[in-house]
């Protein structure tokens, strides 16, 4: 920040209060499941068919792709109903292989544990590639991409923030399963190559700072405190805060590779339990719901069942994200699964605002951690000024929702960028 | 059980642009109290209920206009009217206005200023001038004449300084000072303005609050406020001005206004932080270039109207990612304001310091007995001066020889009410010298304006400066007591006027207000005037002329006006005896004041040399008549050199 642009962040109300600190409900698993055979990019074929028995912990769907590897596991036993396509939390059909819950809990150890100071880099990258490790902060990219490989990375960052408002699965994850995310941290660091790690915690975290001191001290891993600003979460807010640096595409050109702390957590359990991905940490939040709690739910649990153990819906009109509220999407059915990327579901009751003209205020441009000018990519929008466009730098936009929320117009202003983009790419 | 749909993200701030409206309304209002309680207290209730009158009149005319836009434009007028906010313009239009506005001024500006300053333009958010400066732009330029005289006050600290050419070298700042209190009475806003821009503290106050609520930005004020008071100081190094003219510069007139309510206006001005910056040090730049070489004492209004302008081109130059293009920012930032700074200083270097025109008598007069504080002189005041709104009354009291003594009485400073009887009067007696037609002394005999204020006009050494002159010549305004000043010079002139018969002693109305000034020597060819000679006794040559009178807007011969008028002439002397109008050809009820006895009247005694006065409201017939006259003059010369 400096005199000539804005703070580039907000600090926002984060309502974590709702959730952070009540007890995490174990759901009951559901009858039937329906896991995702795509995660994000990631795509696989089914590896059972139709009347097969299946386990906790089985494998169930080999990827299609070797750059996009996220095999996938049965996160219950029972049997297989068959593939269907539903509506996924991309509000994209997508298919999913239905699995009836015979509600016995019997299981399979799908790959043997692994001690990390022991094995080599090249055995610990195939565990994590086999064991189907993904970036658990949403955006569902496969963890050993990151590492294969790590070239002049001098520092390993865990991304335990959570900036997103409501959200505090990841902070109720780290705190029950502290043990196992000092071993998936210290894993990850010895991927990385970096020579020393940070892990960045909000600061107002008092109790999980303490739980962090306690199982990193005397390790290469910090502790890094970082202001409670949205968006402290981001790779290029978090990498700007902890090493003054700015890059251009990817974070290892800062010489910096992250993870979130929930990945790190699933890769210790592999490590240690040997079980792959096959129950999340999920905030239910939000004034729509009638008991907000952090939950652990099986992947590939309808949200109409989360929210209906939760205690159901509060009024009669609600927008339901998947997610937080800032980048969460609204999903107009209950019908879609929770998948491995997901962190939260966010209900809250739809009250339309109070909407203006712009007034120019400029409070867009101060906070956009992108440094964009939403207003005027707005503007332009709206009269298709394409010459302006261009140079208004649109593609930087990463859809934080900060220039929305901020408004005192009550603008819908990060849906004009994304109006912009896709007007700019039928432009080219 | 319904879901909706909504794009993220589905969060948002309490802070809304109706809230920001609110918390500027309150600073707004709490501005125009001070006021109303500053105007209430220094110049009594009439004054500060001038000040919400002139309020009350700007609100309604404003939101009169939005209800009728809204409706005619088949929208819901509720909804229209709080999501134009045009309440907010009116308060600053009333505040940025001199209290002696005309509400019918006041009216029209605001409705020109909503109307055409933001609804054609699409309504809130869309328009392109500032509207409450375009507003008062208006009063300034189309309603000058329509200042109500019943509520003037003292001058303001920008005029004062225009008439030394905006510069106070140090020896002199702390006698001019003197007329304002101190920079810090300036500060508190113990002097007169327009009507909000006084009292710094309080709008500082106010300024804090909203950066503290984050309805405003800091850079638009800060860059403005500050870099009006670094050019203001280099400028004033320049031609051995200290600190405290910089201090003044800002103090006076609407920058601290306008810093902190009329340059953050987030519409028009730019929407990035490198482009605010630039913005605001090019409108403070503007502000003392256009006070110190334009006709205007103060710059706030012009210099945001203009800038108002470049806004778009200054967003178009900041297009881009601030984080990737920072450096490229930062260059176009310093460069353009240094452009902006090098241009001012430039235009300062130009500034002269002119000293008043009419210095302080010699101050060796050891009987100033009970005079009150050494009055300090500033703007210069024309014995010819139109004294109407004095109501002066003079009569002949005495006469030895060639010295005539007058017993005079004018409205003085309280000429703040319209009710005769209520305002104060203020006693004179003046003595002249008949047959020089020079004052040879006046007498304050009862002295009726505020003790303390106005007194400084009456003291021995204000009154010397009477001593000698005549009609023709200039007093000085007495810095502070301009009021008294005016009230005691009106007795003067008309003392004089009484005495070399061209007024008539008290009684006769004043029909005709005269307004500027008209050589007989002016260039008359577009009134084709001719003259015949009519008869001629020993020197004095009598003339029938005839002039195109106001028609002459049109070129076709036979459709203008004529005036007709029968004239003597002195022709060894040079000077007009008399002059009577036979024809009045021009627009009945207009141009018919400048044929009345009054108005013709000045023209007795002139010669070619001297001058008239335009009547006001009848400027074509009065130049009609002139021309008349300078046709016979130069007929009569012509006459007298041939013999």
């Amino acid at each position: 920040m400096s005199i000539l642009t804005g703070p580039m962040r907000f600090h926002l109300d984060g309502h974590k209060e709702l959730t952070a600190h009540k007890e995490v409900l174990f759901m009951q698993e559901p009858d039937d499941l329906f896991i995702p055979l795509v995660n994000g990019r990631a795509s696989c074929k089914p590896l059972v068919k139709e009347g097969d028995e299946v386990r906790v912990g089985q494998k169930i769907g080999e990827p299609t792709d070797p750059f996009w590897y996220v095999p996938i596991f049965s996160p219950v036993s029972g049997t297989v109903v068959g593939v269907e396509k539903r509506m996924t939390a991309m509000l994209k059909p997508g298919e999913h292989l239905h699995i009836r819950n015979d509600h016995k809990g019997t299981s399979v150890q799908p790959f043997q544990k692994l001690d990390y100071e022991k094995a080599s880099r090249e055995e610990l990258l195939e565990f994590v590639k086999q064991a189907g490790m993904a970036g658990l902060g949403g955006a569902g990219f496969p963890t050993f991409n990151k590492y294969t490989k790590p070239e002049g990375i001098d520092l390993f960052i865990v991304n335990a923030v959570e900036c997103e408002p409501y959200l505090t699965a990841d902070y109720a994850n780290s705190m029950a399963n502290a043990k196992l995310m000092r071993t998936g941290v210290l894993a990850l660091l010895k991927l990385s190559c970096a020579p020393k790690g940070k892990i960045a915690v909000k600061e107002d975290k008092k109790d999980l700072i303490a739980v962090l001191h306690e199982q990193f001290d005397g390790t290469p891993v910090e502790v890094a405190e970082v202001p409670d600003i949205y968006p402290a979460g981001w790779e290029r807010t978090l990498i700007h805060m902890l090493t003054g640096k700015r890059y251009d595409r990817l974070p290892a050109e800062a010489g910096c590779i992250l993870n979130n702390v929930s990945t790190a957590i699933a890769l210790g359990n592999a490590l240690e339990n040997g079980m792959p991905i096959t129950r999340k940490y999920l905030t239910v939040s939000g004034d729509g719901v009638v008991n907000p709690q952090n939950v652990v739910v099986p992947v590939g649990t309808p949200a109409s069942e989360v929210v209906r153990q939760c205690g159901g819906y509060k009024g009669d009109d609600c927008l339901l994200i998947a997610g937080g509220p800032m980048m969460g999407r609204t999903i107009p059915n209950d019908q879609f699964v929770i998948g491995i990327a997901n962190n939260g579901l966010t209900i809250l009751q739809h009250r339309e605002p109070f909407s203006v003209k712009c007034l120019r205020c400029g409070k867009c441009t101060e906070t956009c951690p992108s440094g964009l000018v939403p207003v005027r990519i707005n503007m332009c929008e709206q009269i298709k000024d394409i010459d302006s466009l261009k140079k208004l730098s649109i593609m930087d936009c990463i859809e934080c929702g900060l220039c929305t929320y901020i408004c005192p117009s009550k603008l819908d202003v990060t849906e004009g960028i994304r109006r912009a983009k896709r007007y700019m790419a039928l432009v080219k | 059980m319904k879901f909706t749909f909504k794009p993220s993200p589905n969060y948002r701030t309490s802070q809304s642009t109706s809230g920001i409206m609110r918390d500027l309304t309150l600073c707004l209002l709490a501005v125009l109290l001070y006021a109303i309680i500053y105007y209430s207290v220094t110049y009594g209730i009439a004054h500060g209920l001038r000040a919400a009158g002139l309020a009350a009149v700007s609100v309604i005319s404003a939101l009169g206009t939005d209800a009728v836009y809204f409706k005619v434009m088949k929208k819901n007028v509720r909804t229209g009217i709080l999501s134009s906010f045009s309440w907010v313009t009116a308060l600053i239009l009333v505040l940025i206005s001199r209290i002696d506005t005309a509400y019918y001024a006041m009216a029209i500006a605001t409705i020109i200023a909503v109307f055409f300053g933001k609804l054609v333009f699409g309504g809130f958010g869309q328009n392109i001038f500032n509207p409450a400066a375009l507003g008062a732009a208006i009063i300034m330029s189309n309603f000058a004449g329509s200042y109500s005289a019943d509520f003037t006050t003292g001058a303001t600290p920008t005029v004062a300084a225009k008439a030394i050419g905006w510069m106070i070298p140090s020896g002199e700042f702390s006698s001019f000072i003197t007329g304002y209190g101190s920079l810090g009475k300036m500060f508190l806003g113990q002097y007169s303005s327009t009507i909000g821009s006084t009292c710094a503290l309080l709008i500082l106050l106010c300024g804090a609050f909203l950066i503290w609520c984050r309805d405003i930005d800091w850079q638009l004020p800060v860059f403005y406020i500050g870099t009006v008071f670094v050019e203001a100081l280099l400028i004033g190094f320049m031609h051995g001005a200290g600190i405290e003219y910089a201090l003044f510069s800002v103090l006076a007139g609407g920058v601290i206004f306008g810093g902190v309510f009329m340059v953050t206006d987030p519409v028009t001005t730019p929407v990035t932080i490198p482009g605010r910056v630039l913005w605001a040090i090019g409108a403070a730049s503007l502000t003392l270039i256009i006070r110190d070489k334009s006709n205007l004492s103060d710059g706030v209004l012009f210099a945001i109207l203009l800038m108002n302008m470049l806004t778009p081109a200054i967003d178009k130059l900041f297009d881009g990612n601030q984080i990737k293009d920072a450096v490229k920012f930062r260059r176009t930032v310093l460069a353009g304001g240094a452009a902006f700074a090098a241009v001012t200083l430039l235009v300062g270097t130009a500034v002269t310091y002119k000293a008043p025109a009419a210095q302080a008598p010699a101050a060796g007069s050891g009987t100033a007995s009970a005079a009150p504080a050494a009055p300090t002189f500033g703007e210069p005041l024309a014995m010819s001066y139109n004294f109407n709104a004095n109501k002066t009354e003079c009569s002949l009291e005495s006469q030895e020889g060639t010295t005539e003594t007058y017993a005079c009485t004018a409205k003085g400073f309280g000429l703040v009410t319209n009710a005769e009887g209520s305002y104060s009067r203020n006693e004179a007696k003046v003595r002249i010298d008949k047959a020089a037609h020079r004052v040879i002394s006046v007498e304050v005999t009862n002295f009726g304006d505020t003790t303390g204020v106005g007194d400084a006009a009456t003291g021995e050494e204000a009154l010397k400066q009477f001593e000698g002159k005549g009609l023709e010549d200039e007093v000085s305004l007495v810095t502070g007591a301009t009021f008294t000043t005016r009230s005691i010079a009106s007795m003067v002139q008309k003392a004089l006027k009484i005495s070399d018969g061209s007024a008539e002693a008290s009684g006769s109305a004043a029909a005709a207000e005269f307004g500027d000034t008209l050589p007989m020597s002016y260039n008359f060819n577009a009134n084709r005037s001719e003259c015949t000679l009519d008869g001629r006794e020993g020197d004095t040559f009598r003339y029938a002329c005839t002039a195109k009178g106001f028609g002459l807007v049109t070129n076709a011969e036979g459709t203008y006006s004529n005036n007709e008028a029968m004239i003597t002439v002195d022709g060894s002397t040079g000077k007009v005896v008399s002059i009577s109008i036979i024809h009045f050809g021009d627009t009945a009820g207009v141009g018919d004041k400048a044929v009345s006895e009054e108005a013709l009247k000045q023209f007795e005694g002139k010669t070619i040399n001297d001058e008239v006065n335009l009547v006001s409201g009848a400027s074509f017939t009065t130049r009609s008549i002139a021309s008349m006259v300078q046709a016979a003059l130069k007929e009569a010369a012509a006459e007298e050199g041939s013999e």
